[in-house]
């Protein structure tokens, strides 16, 4: 491609967002036409990035790893420039790397962390030829797209050849790191993991079987109540993780063992760790939202093995259950394999799918008070039943991304603020 | 009347779709009509062996299982011929369903079936997938998902689950499944039993006429079975939307 032809596209896609942002949506819509007009847009604009890249990848949890490993760059100096979750299509890169030019060019970036969805990471790979890449495991997600394990696990091993450097996985993942030990893979590769007394199989990996544990630099090795022991090498710490369960601490160990590999020799492990606490947790996960005397704990999830951490991770009594699901996934089939045995019972399902949520519940011998397909009318209801109350409430809301949104918003309207 | 055992064989592998719910759905469904109902985990060869059941599900494994060597095809290929000599019912879904056959890989290479029932499998490189398929049996139209890259044949065409209405099915020429004698197998993946109410009261009638038992349904499952239309009918607007 010619610079001319990149220019353009460059030029027409930072109008375009320019003309999206006015009437407040199409955050991608600039990379969408850049790549119609350059095909090649992404690689060109590599030229242009001086700086390191990390790929952040995996079936669950990339979301949380990249903030995790943001927030400890940026602790240790680095001006960051990172995609917002969602936006790890090349579309989404196209788009972020029109939007930061001025950063890019004024050289204020000095290191990329970039959530990438498996289905496009070796074509991404290929055009920006990472530095760096972290995987957090595959397991059973959007069966209707990506088929099955084993595929998520060759995209992986076709996407490990383009990074240069180093790669750090899941030694717990058996798929995992099969797609790394390729002969095509020249970067080094590092592993992060938890302690087999954690129960890996918990953690609904698809083949959970950890490596020796000696090839693990950063493992999770016990538990005590929301506090974590974390091992590399001969340094041994406590971990405290900002959202709790087994499955937020192996994000922490994946971002910190990328820090430790990514980022200046200078910062120690331990201090890393301590790092980790402070850190923001993903968008929406684990977040609360108090309402008057009513607390609304909402619990994201996108898939099987994500619904399944949650509803083992949480424990601690509440006045309301509620599950929603709207279309995001295409074929629900997967809500029968989920073992719903911590619920003693759903208060509402909600969403589009509320018809199999409670079909699937009520097979899995958990009662189902109300069914309504409106999360803002059964949170509304909530709210009203119990902000005012004398007594505090805890309501715990599972929800996927579209509803969690849906009731971000509610609460930004009652209560006054911008969700 | 014994409690009435059914068996999922390898549950924790061969679930790749929640075909294993089935079971589950199986159980409820007897329990609502009044009869006690075991589900038996065959997750080791030797449970396998010593089975006394009433009904067997083979849910789908991902493809790396089928070359397993660790798969204990042997026993499994002994449970199947022994229920399919005494009639027990059996539902045999996707790659649980190839698996029972012989199959030929996207390369052309050999993957050891167990040669239970004459029918042959070549795994493709184009995947299928059909949310809301359908397919008539003849007696009642299922609904369900399809998602595989397998071509499916047969020499007797009388074999077939059902003719394809909506969806791939086995070879892309209108036939789906295969059924002989007590076995039922079908590219249908997922809640089956859940989202056709009259196929899995069939299988309750079949195996309990096996014990000498009508089975008499509850009227507790028709609430359910609302349900259940509603989430069909959620798949018909997903396929035809």
């Amino acid at each position: 491609m010619n610079a001319v032809t990149f220019f353009v596209a460059r030029a027409i896609g930072t109008f375009a967002t320019f003309v999206a942002s006015r009437i407040g949506n199409g955050s991608v819509i600039g990379g969408r036409l850049a790549l119609v007009i350059a095909p090649h847009f992404v690689r060109t604009a590599r030229r242009f990035l001086d700086f390191p890249i990390v790929f952040v990848l995996g079936s669950n949890g990339k979301t949380t790893t990249a903030k995790y490993l943001v927030h400890l760059a940026e602790e240790a100096g680095e001006r960051v420039l990172n995609n917002a979750a969602g936006s790890n299509m090349k579309t989404g890169i196209a788009a972020l790397i029109i939007r930061s030019w001025g950063r890019i060019r004024r050289g204020d970036v000095t290191l990329g962390i970039f959530e990438i969805d498996e289905a496009y990471a070796a074509s991404i790979a290929e055009d920006l030829a990472p530095e760096f890449a972290v995987i957090t495991n595959v397991q059973i997600d959007q069966i209707y797209r990506l088929h099955e394990p084993e595929r998520v696990r060759d995209m992986f091993a076709d996407m490990a050849p383009f990074v240069t450097r180093h790669i750090v996985v899941n030694a717990n993942d058996a798929l995992l790191v099969d797609a790394v030990r390729r002969p095509a893979v020249t970067a080094s590769v590092s592993y992060f993991g938890v302690d087999d007394s954690l129960d890996a199989n918990a953690l609904g990996l698809v083949t959970a079987r950890s490596v020796d544990a000696k090839d693990r630099p950063a493992s999770v090795i016990s538990r005590r109540g929301r506090d974590y022991r974390i091992t590399r090498g001969t340094d041994r710490v406590k971990l405290t993780v900002p959202t709790d369960g087994v499955h937020f601490a192996a994000n922490a160990a994946a971002a910190v063992e990328a820090a430790c590999s990514v980022l200046d020799a200078g910062t120690k492990f331990s201090t890393h760790v301590a790092r980790v606490a402070s850190a923001t947790p993903a968008f929406g996960r684990g977040e609360s939202i108090q309402s008057g005397s009513a607390r609304f704990d909402i619990v994201l999830f996108k898939n099987r093995p994500s619904l399944q951490l949650n509803l083992d991770a949480y424990d601690e009594p509440t006045d309301s259950v509620v599950l929603a699901f709207d279309e995001y996934s295409q074929d629900p089939s997967w809500l029968f394999a989920v073992d719903y045995s911590s619920l003693e019972r759903v208060d509402a399902v909600s969403g589009e799918k509320a018809d199999f949520l409670e079909l699937a519940l009520t097979y899995a011998g958990v009662d189902v008070v109300k069914s309504n397909i409106d999360i803002i009318e059964v949170v509304a209801e909530i709210d009203a039943t119990y902000r005012d109350s004398s007594e505090p409430s805890v309501h715990r809301l599972f929800l996927d991304y579209d509803q969690m949104m849906a009731t971000r918003s509610y609460f930004g309207r009652a209560m006054g603020v911008t969700a | 009347m014994n409690v009435v055992r059914i068996g999922v064989v390898l549950p924790a592998t061969f679930n790749l779709n929640a075909d294993a719910a089935n079971a589950r759905v199986l159980a409820k469904r007897l329990t609502l009509s009044g009869v006690d109902t075991e589900i038996v985990a065959l997750d080791e060869p030797e449970s396998m062996a010593r089975a006394e059941l009433d009904a067997l599900i083979i849910g789908s494994p991902s493809s790396s299982i089928l070359t397993d060597p660790n798969l204990p095809r042997a026993e499994i290929a002994d449970l199947v011929a022994a229920s399919l000599d005494r009639s027990i019912p059996i539902l045999a879904v996707s790659n649980g369903f190839h698996l029972l056959g012989a199959m030929t890989g996207r390369d052309g290479e050999i993957i050891e079936g167990l040669g239970v029932i004459p029918v042959r499998t070549t795994f493709g490189r184009k995947q299928h997938v059909s949310i809301g398929a359908r397919v008539d049996t003849g007696s009642y139209e299922l609904i369900g998902v399809e998602n595989h890259n397998a071509r499916v044949e047969f020499d007797d065409i009388e074999h077939q689950l059902g003719g394809v209405v909506r969806g791939t099915g086995n070879d892309w020429r209108g036939s789906e499944g295969y059924s002989r004698g007590s076995l039922t197998a079908t590219h249908l993946h997922g809640p089956l039993f859940a989202l056709n109410p009259a196929f899995a009261d069939n299988f309750c009638r079949e195996l309990l006429a096996r014990r000498g038992a009508t089975f008499v349904r509850g009227a507790a499952l028709d609430d359910l079975d609302r349900l259940s239309l509603a989430a069909a009918a959620h798949l018909d607007r997903r396929a035809s939307s």
